[in-house]
């Protein structure tokens, strides 16, 4: 394995000396590219009290390109879809879309930068969290069932929480 | 919020790679990879690699980074984009001149004055450089950076501080222990620090403990003996653990130890300070010495004989004030002799003056006579020529009668008999001129 990059070090040494309050990341011990993160899910919001178990992966041009992440607890949410993936921007590479020709949509694509950290990007997460979006959806079925009944749709993403986010 | 020195205690232990087999980099000396010692100002930190900026540049949009980073950055938004322009990694403003602008001089002086741990730290160097002058360290004066062999046939390296050994340390030799090979350069550390099979006993506890591991063990040896705290003070006290712990509590002197320590410390600051206040008191003697040399080289001048002077007959005086009213007495001999000498020379040249002068007024004298008496030499002979003159003209008024002829001739005459008066006139003048 190649040296870690110190940038990769620092970064790990602050999340463990700061921790952000309600996350928590971890890196592997055989390998430090490689985290178990745990987001508390924001009072207020249909996850309050759930514990969501995430992995985090740095990949070799990171912070060229984003962190790979993934939940790992199931959760009902219009922008995370039944593997995991979450739909957010700044997990995507600037420009990252081959099919796009147009300048006006490609800033839409991907907002990646890599002045941003391993500790925004889990901010964002939750935040996303706090704030579904179902107008820009991944897992199209529930963002569907969100605006056609938004409070079924918190209801049962009550339940799983409880059923699956358990602390 | 200040930036975290990795040595921060929050850090894991398997952060702390084991890095005394794989050498770091020395060349260049990957500044990004350095232990910064100090905590530096946050802003002075690259958002892309979260080190202190290495040769840094400015984006269009006045924001600062690594120029390698910025480049990174930029290859892959390309990579991704296929469009001719790349935004701020800060602030995502569309960055459409790629001219990157060097950074204010001040900014690289700042960056190059941080200091930082020798990168060959982990091999055993203790240095710590600023910056800037790291690169200079490792290549010319780091005692852990690998030179030519000192032996001509051998192209591999040793460290520097082994190059006073003067051979090759390239042999191949044996672990006493564990059978593997390695060069000799290598087995030290090796045998001190990895071997799996050397042990060594513990010289408290007799337990036996792998070689590596020895340091470690008598750190936390339950039989391991330790001196009092205030062993440099005075306390004989050697125990182990348990027991020291109950002699501190009683102990007087390890009580006075923090005391002691801050005397010690303050003495030693005092001493610093006198030492520092000694140096500066003899510059400024040397300076005030010169001073006095440029301000007054005439008292100079007329000190230096007088002195040595002095020096030579010190001896009899017992202090200056003697010396200098014997000095003061023979001065005052040397000016009453003198002042004789005058008056005598005065006494000689006026005695001198009153003879010639006297032998002056009786040639005067002299003189004097000798012109009365030939003034009344040509008195009686002008007057018996005036006699003469009445006595021809009375003959020649008698012999004619013409009045007016004998006016003219009488002109006449008269001036033909002047001019022998007027030449004795002449020759006595010039006798009262002598
Ligand atoms: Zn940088
Ligand atoms: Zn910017
Ligand atoms: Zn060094
Ligand atoms: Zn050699
Ligand atoms: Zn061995
Ligand atoms: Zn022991
Ligand atoms: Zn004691």
């Amino acid at each position: 394995m190649a040296a870690l990059p110190k940038r990769i070090v620092k970064e790990t040494e602050r999340l463990m000396a700061e921790p952000v309050p309600g996350i928590s990341a971890v890196p592997h011990e055989d390998n430090l590219r490689y985290f178990d993160v745990m987001i508390h899910g924001p009072s207020q919001s249909p996850y309050e009290s759930g514990v969501f178990k995430l992995e985090l992966f740095l990949p070799d041009d990171y912070p060229m390109t984003p962190p790979k992440i993934r939940f790992l607890t199931k959760i009902y949410h219009p922008n995370i879809d039944k593997l995991g993936r979450i739909c957010l921007d700044v997990l995507k590479s600037t420009f990252h879309t081959p099919f796009l020709q147009t300048p006006t949509r490609l800033t839409r694509a991907g907002n990646w930068s890599p002045a941003l950290q391993i500790r925004t990007i889990l901010l964002s997460i939750q935040a996303l969290l706090g704030a579904p979006n179902p107008d820009d959806p991944l897992a199209n079925d529930v963002a569907q069932r969100w605006k056609e009944d938004e409070q079924a749709a918190i209801q049962t993403a009550r339940e799983w929480t409880r059923q699956y986010a358990k602390a | 919020m200040a930036t975290p020195t990795s040595s921060s205690p929050g850090r894991p232990s398997f952060l702390q790679a084991d890095a005394t087999l794989q050498r770091p980099q020395v060349n260049p000396v990957d500044l990004r990879a350095l232990e910064y010692v100090d905590s530096y100002d946050h802003n002075l930190m690259c958002a892309i690699c979260h080190s202190p900026f290495v040769y840094p540049v400015r984006l269009e949009c006045e924001h600062v980074f690594c120029q390698r980073c910025v480049n990174d950055a930029m290859s892959h938004q390309d990579r991704d984009s296929r469009v001719y322009s790349i935004t701020c990694p800060s602030c995502r403003r569309r960055i459409e001149n790629r001219a990157i602008t060097p950074v204010p001089k001040i900014l690289s002086h700042i960056l190059d004055d941080l200091r930082v741990k020798c990168p060959l730290e982990c091999l055993g160097c203790p240095e710590v450089k600023a910056r800037g002058d790291i690169q200079d360290h490792v290549n010319k004066y780091c005692a852990y950076a690998e030179v030519k062999c000192p032996s001509e046939s051998c192209l591999l390296t040793v460290l520097r501080k082994d190059l006073d050994e003067q051979r090759c340390l390239h042999s191949v030799m044996k672990c006493e222990d564990c059978e593997s090979s390695f060069m000799e350069r290598d087995l030290e550390i090796h045998r001190s620090r990895h071997c799996e099979v050397g042990k060594a006993s513990c010289p408290d506890c007799n337990a036996q403990v792998l070689l590596r591991d020895l340091e470690g063990h008598i750190e936390c040896c339950p039989d391991a003996n330790f001196p009092c705290n205030a062993a440099e003070y005075g306390c004989d006290f050697v125990a182990i653990r348990e027991t020291l712990d109950e002699h501190l509590k009683m102990c007087p002197l390890a009580k006075l130890v923090p005391f002691l320590r801050m005397q010690n410390e303050r003495l030693e600051a005092h001493e610093a300070a006198l030492k520092h206040l000694r140096h500066k008191n003899s510059i400024l003697e040397t300076s005030l010495s010169t001073i006095q040399e440029t301000l007054s080289p005439s008292a100079n001048l007329i000190d230096a004989p007088s002195s040595s002077a002095a020096d030579s007959d010190t001896g009899p005086f017992d202090s200056t004030a003697h010396h200098l009213l014997c000095l003061h007495e023979s001065l005052r001999e040397e000016v009453n002799r003198v002042s004789a000498a005058v008056s005598e020379v005065d006494a000689k040249a006026s005695m001198m003056v009153m003879n010639e002068s006297l032998r002056i007024k009786e040639d005067l004298s002299h003189a004097n006579a000798v012109i009365g008496s030939m003034r009344m030499q040509l008195h009686w002979l002008m007057s018996a020529r005036l006699q003469n003159q009445q006595r021809v003209a009375i003959v020649r008024a008698q012999s004619s009668g013409d009045g007016l002829g004998s006016s003219t001739d009488a002109g006449g005459s008269s001036g033909s008999v002047e001019l022998p008066v007027r030449r004795l006139s002449d020759s006595t003048r010039q006798d009262t001129k002598l």
